[in-house]
């Protein structure tokens, strides 16, 4: 309980000297980490390493970091091919998750990107809706 | 000390019926039929066949013995599934190596779920027969036997997220005589955690 609130009160001096863009992408991460608790955590975990060789790791993920918005395309049609993560093959299907919006995604991505080992890149809800006019049958 | 011997008397009495009730553990059984007189009819299991992940034959004779958890579920499942083979996983690795153990997960899909799929589920889970079969076979005898023996919920569905099935995420756990001994919520790790005690009593 303490430690939350310290938690808290120290993320609330830290917001308190950043700017706004950092403040941006702080709410982004914290607003991305529900929809990923949500959606995706009960196959590819909290700690984002995937499980088994059934899910694979969004964790130092090769496939994702390699260009995290191309994960966009993925994430809204679900994943039916096979695929190669980190030298390994996976080849469950991924469900698709058409129903959620641009912003949501943004959010999601942000903290995808932000979380475990990851390289800490900020989206926005613009650089989500350019990238799915490219998807196909989207 | 005589208040003592009357508060305990009550207690003896009910420690010893329900020992010779319930044979020395208290676990209820869940599929009772009817009584009659001193007997106790239970709903039996009906004849079934289905097909497991090598390609063999499962059905009545396979469970003859076992002690055994009873799912449903589906590999494109994108809810609750993933969390239930993981925590059935750990069901697994802790009695997999006891010949009286076996775990029987039902596809509810066995119009995508063929043989190839599951054995591609269970080689990528890390599990393998005969202690955790995967069976597809016949939808309408997969759901029957669901609804009359397991009475497990189990449902098409086309809202937003369940992957076009609905069903419940119990585990059924079924003694070596073929009753019901308990139904736990696969998705819950206290719950989980009760069914490996609980299957620790039978595998006695
Ligand atoms: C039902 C389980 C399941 C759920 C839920 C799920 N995924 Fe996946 N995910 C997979 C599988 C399986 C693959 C591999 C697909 C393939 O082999 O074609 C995958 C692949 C991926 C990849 C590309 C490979 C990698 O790991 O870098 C990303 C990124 C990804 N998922 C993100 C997500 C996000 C974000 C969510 C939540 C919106 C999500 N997934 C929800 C099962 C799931």
């Amino acid at each position: 309980m303490i430690k939350t609130v310290l938690v808290f009160v120290f993320a609330f001096v830290l917001l308190a000297g950043c700017n706004d863009a950092d403040r941006k992408k702080q709410q982004f991460i914290s607003l991305g980490r529900l929809v990923y608790q949500k959606q995706c955590a009960n196959c590819h975990q909290d700690n984002g390493n995937g499980y088994e060789a059934l899910y694979p790791p969004i964790n130092q993920s090769d496939y994702f970091l390699a260009n995290p918005l191309n994960s966009l395309c993925l994430i809204v049609n679900g994943a039916e091919e096979p695929m190669t993560v980190n030298g390994k093959e996976y080849n469950l299907p991924m469900p698709s998750f058409a129903h959620l919006k641009p912003d949501e995604l943004a959010k999601l991505l942000t903290y995808l990107s932000n979380s475990w080992d990851n390289d800490g890149s900020f989206y926005s809800e613009e650089d989500v809706t350019k990238t799915l006019a490219t998807c196909s049958n989207k | 000390m005589k208040f003592a011997f009357k508060a305990l008397f009550p207690l003896f009495s009910i420690v010893f019926i329900a020992s010779c009730k319930f044979g020395g553990n208290t676990l209820p059984y869940m599929n009772i039929e009817r009584v009659e007189g001193a007997d106790t009819v239970f709903n039996k299991i009906p004849d079934f066949s289905f097909t497991n992940q090598n390609g063999e034959e499962i059905n009545k004779q396979s469970l003859k013995g076992k002690v055994y958890v009873a799912d449903f579920f589906f590999v494109s499942c994108p809810t609750i599934c993933p969390v239930m083979a993981k925590n059935l996983k750990k069901v697994y690795e802790r009695f997999g190596n006891n010949d009286k153990f076996m775990i029987l997960s039902h596809t509810i899909d066995p119009r995508h779920d063929s043989v190839e799929v599951l054995k591609n589920y269970a080689n990528r889970l890390g599990v393998a027969a005969p202690a955790w079969q995967f069976v597809t076979g016949k939808k309408d005898e997969i759901y029957q036997i669901g609804y009359d023996f397991y009475m497990a919920t189990i449902e098409e569905d086309d809202s937003e997220g369940s992957g076009g099935y609905l069903h419940s995420g119990g585990l059924i756990l079924v003694d070596s005589k073929g009753r019901i001994r308990g139904v736990y919520d696969g998705t819950n790790e206290a719950q989980v955690g009760q069914l490996i005690s609980d299957l620790s009593i039978l595998l006695k």
